[in-house]
């Protein structure tokens, strides 16, 4: 089936109007910005998407990772934290990170929606408040729990969990179709994932919405306390800035949807630190480490589904602010992030690939943010004014890594796997469970060295009733200027506990529908309702 | 110390590290050179000399030798979609690489290797894998991963490895 993207235009290869004018000009079309353009157009408002991505769409999605790492991720997949000890998977395309997600779509954890209410004084984000809209969102996005049983690399994470008597579950899918074939990574090739390009953004685009591919957000224009718009820049099919400030829309209203180190970037441009001296700090990223187990007969965890189970037997450990707790999921394997993940060269290296698909890999997200030791990055400019993350691991993180480290490892021997490799450059395979666990507690806790990546950038921009110590109010409000919102997981105060799609979806559909409204627009019935 | 003159003053301790054979030695014998060379747009000819010594040598063992122009052209496309910071960093790094005392280096490592073994390029990698300053770690992991990521981006190496590539989907 082919989708129509009409009023879209593309700033590497058209001539930009000078000035544009809408109701609201969302900046990112992610899964906040993808959100916001549908319930807004529905309400009859004239909006501007702003991406600095390309459009590309199941047509161009091969399956094939040298592309699709170009083609849609930010800084070629390799983004990283600026002592290079992270590395980052960020979308960079028109869906934003909805493009390329492997699906997993949780509800946020009643826990963290409760010590948001208590520690940061959010209003109206409680679990049952916020349950019609997570109700509205599975429906709109087909999300359920996977039904077709998992791909081997999620069963023998499932099968390691029964043996030890921990919990695990199936996860809930934004799939529709879906034929199993495990590449939602680059981009799904027959439109099954229900992610912001094929579900909310054609949708808008039909309401008369109109989207602007390949122009990043330089800066937001201020006058006598009120946001007047945005300016834009152009950007070639490299990502790279063509012509700076081409384009100034003009709008009644500003959404920052630009991803927790794209909104807060925008905002350090426009000078709008000044009044929110917070801008850009607590940033978190969910950091992710893996084991890697070699098992007895292919697992080619290339195929199927990337993450059909999950367990949250450690996610509150030492409950909701102690030591940091952690979520077990699987990656998907592929070639290229295999083998550059597997940090050795020449024969070693070689030796390491050979398995490749006998390999069966476990990750760990940690929820960072929970503890006052913990407290996250900061989006920082170059002298390009480019957005930069400075995230220092400390001890409380070693810490959380080293026990999901040990607690993957014992998963892939209950599994009966051969041998474990943690992903640490000081790490080999070791051959039994005693061997992984003396080493593992000796792995030097150092940056660089305890290979750690993250899909998840959150915060930046926290929500709070506290001016102090927040960016915006619980609506998204920037603080000062109320024509101006952030709606993307940049408002989050903390991590989450669980892949966070599902929690932009919901929190901005509720956000927005308040602002819609606001705005004078006419929510749509099954949005009224709610 | 600026990051350039760290890198400097390291690079000259790497080539003492080496001893017995003299960096003059290694540039009278240099007169073969890789020639070639691919269009490029961020590294220049004597970038690609450096990459077709290290590209072979990263690939390790690998049964179908991956395409040193193929491989070229990856890294070069992967730096430009980079954003300039980056790209001025490992500007820096490949200077540093291909001029001066580490050409000399590595050219002369390039020379010797299919008599004597790749074992001086491996011993550098391995210096700076596990080298106390954080710089030359980075500076390890950067350029290892352009490497590799480019070397497997290629269908040619992934019967090797026992990947048989994406269904074939009717659409």
């Amino acid at each position: 089936m082919t989708i129509a993207y009409p009023n879209t235009f593309d700033y590497s290869n058209e001539t930009p109007a000078t000035e544009m004018e809408c109701d609201v000009v969302i900046v990112g079309t992610g899964a906040g910005g993808g959100i916001a353009a549908e319930i807004l157009s529905r309400s009859g408002l004239k909006v501007v998407m702003v991406e600095e991505g390309p459009l590309k769409t199941s047509a161009d999605f091969k399956m094939q990772e040298k592309q699709a790492y170009a083609d849609l991720y930010q800084e070629v997949a390799g983004r990283q934290t600026i002592d290079k000890s992270i590395q980052i998977l960020q979308g960079r395309c028109v869906g934003g990170s909805t493009t390329v997600n492997w699906t997993s779509s949780f509800r946020t954890p009643e826990r963290t929606l409760s010590y948001w209410k208590e520690r940061f004084g959010i209003k109206g984000l409680s679990s049952s408040e916020l349950k019609p809209w997570f109700q509205w969102v599975e429906q709109r996005l087909n999300i359920a729990p996977w039904s077709i049983p998992p791909n081997q690399n999620n069963q023998l994470l499932a099968d390691g969990l029964r043996k030890l008597g921990w919990e695990y579950n199936v996860i809930p899918r934004n799939v529709s179709g879906c034929a199993n074939l495990g590449y939602c990574g680059m981009g799904c090739p027959i439109n099954a994932k229900q992610s912001m390009l094929v579900s909310c953004i054609p949708m808008a685009l039909s309401l008369g919405s109109q989207l602007i591919a390949r122009a990043r957000a330089e800066q937001i224009l201020v006058e006598k306390e009120q946001v007047r718009g945005v300016m834009l820049s152009s950007v070639d099919n490299r990502g790279q800035v063509k012509q700076k400030n081409v384009t100034f829309i003009r709008a009644r209203q500003v959404i920052l949807a630009a991803g927790a180190i794209g909104s807060p970037a925008i905002l350090l441009r426009s000078g709008l630190q000044k009044a929110n001296p917070l801008v850009g700090k607590r940033t978190f990223l969910h950091p992710v480490t893996a084991t890697i187990g070699l098992m007895s007969e292919k697992v080619n965890g290339f195929y199927g589904a990337p993450q059909s189970i999950y367990s949250d037997e450690f996610l509150w450990r030492d409950g909701v602010t102690g030591e940091m707790g952690y979520k077990l999921e699987v990656p998907p394997l592929h070639p290229l992030l295999a083998s550059t993940l597997l940090r050795h060269h020449g024969e070693k290296h070689f030796q390491l690939m050979q398995n490749f698909a006998f390999y069966q890999a476990n990750l760990a997200l940690l929820r960072d943010g929970f503890n006052d030791l913990s407290i996250g990055g900061e989006v920082k400019l170059d002298k390009y004014d480019y957005p930069q993350l400075d995230y220092s691991p400390n001890e409380i993180l070693w810490r959380g890594i080293r026990h999901a480290t040990l607690s993957m490892a014992e998963v892939q021997f209950a599994a009966g796997a051969k041998k474990v490799i943690p992903l640490h450059m000081d790490a080999t395979f070791y051959s039994t469970l005693k061997r992984a666990r003396d080493a593992i507690m000796n792995l030097p806790a150092k940056a660089l060295r305890w290979q750690i990546m993250s899909a998840h950038v959150m915060g930046g921009c926290a929500m709070g009733s506290d001016a102090s110590e927040s960016v915006c109010n619980s609506k998204g409000q920037l603080r000062g200027l109320d024509n101006l919102s952030i709606l993307d997981g940049s408002i989050f105060p903390t991590s989450l506990g669980v892949n966070p799609q599902l929690s932009i979806y919901a929190i901005v559909a509720k956000l927005v529908a308040q602002l819609a409204q606001k705005l004078g627009g006419n929510l749509p019935q099954d949005l009224k309702a709610l | 110390m600026k990051r350039r003159q760290f890198f400097k003053s390291l690079m000259g301790t790497s080539v003492l590290m080496l001893g017995g054979v003299s960096a003059f030695q290694w540039y009278q014998q240099s007169s073969i050179e890789y020639s070639n060379h691919v269009k490029t747009e961020f590294l220049t000819a004597d970038d690609q000399v450096v990459l077709s010594v290290l590209i072979p040598i990263i690939a390790g063992d690998l049964p179908q030798a991956p395409n040193i122009e193929t491989t070229i052209l990856n890294v070069d496309e992967a730096i430009l979609q980079l954003p300039l910071r980056t790209q001025a960093e490992l500007r820096e790094l490949f200077d540093l690489l291909s001029t001066g005392v580490s050409r000399l280096l590595l050219a002369g490592v390039w020379l010797n290797w299919q008599k004597a073994g790749s074992q001086h390029v491996i011993d550098f990698l391995d210096d700076w894998r596990e080298h106390s300053l954080s710089l030359l770690q980075q500076a390890y992991i950067g350029l290892r991963l352009l490497v590799v990521g480019s070397i497997y981006a290629e269908p040619d190496h992934w019967a090797a490895i026992g990947y048989p590539g994406p269904y074939p989907i009717n659409q």
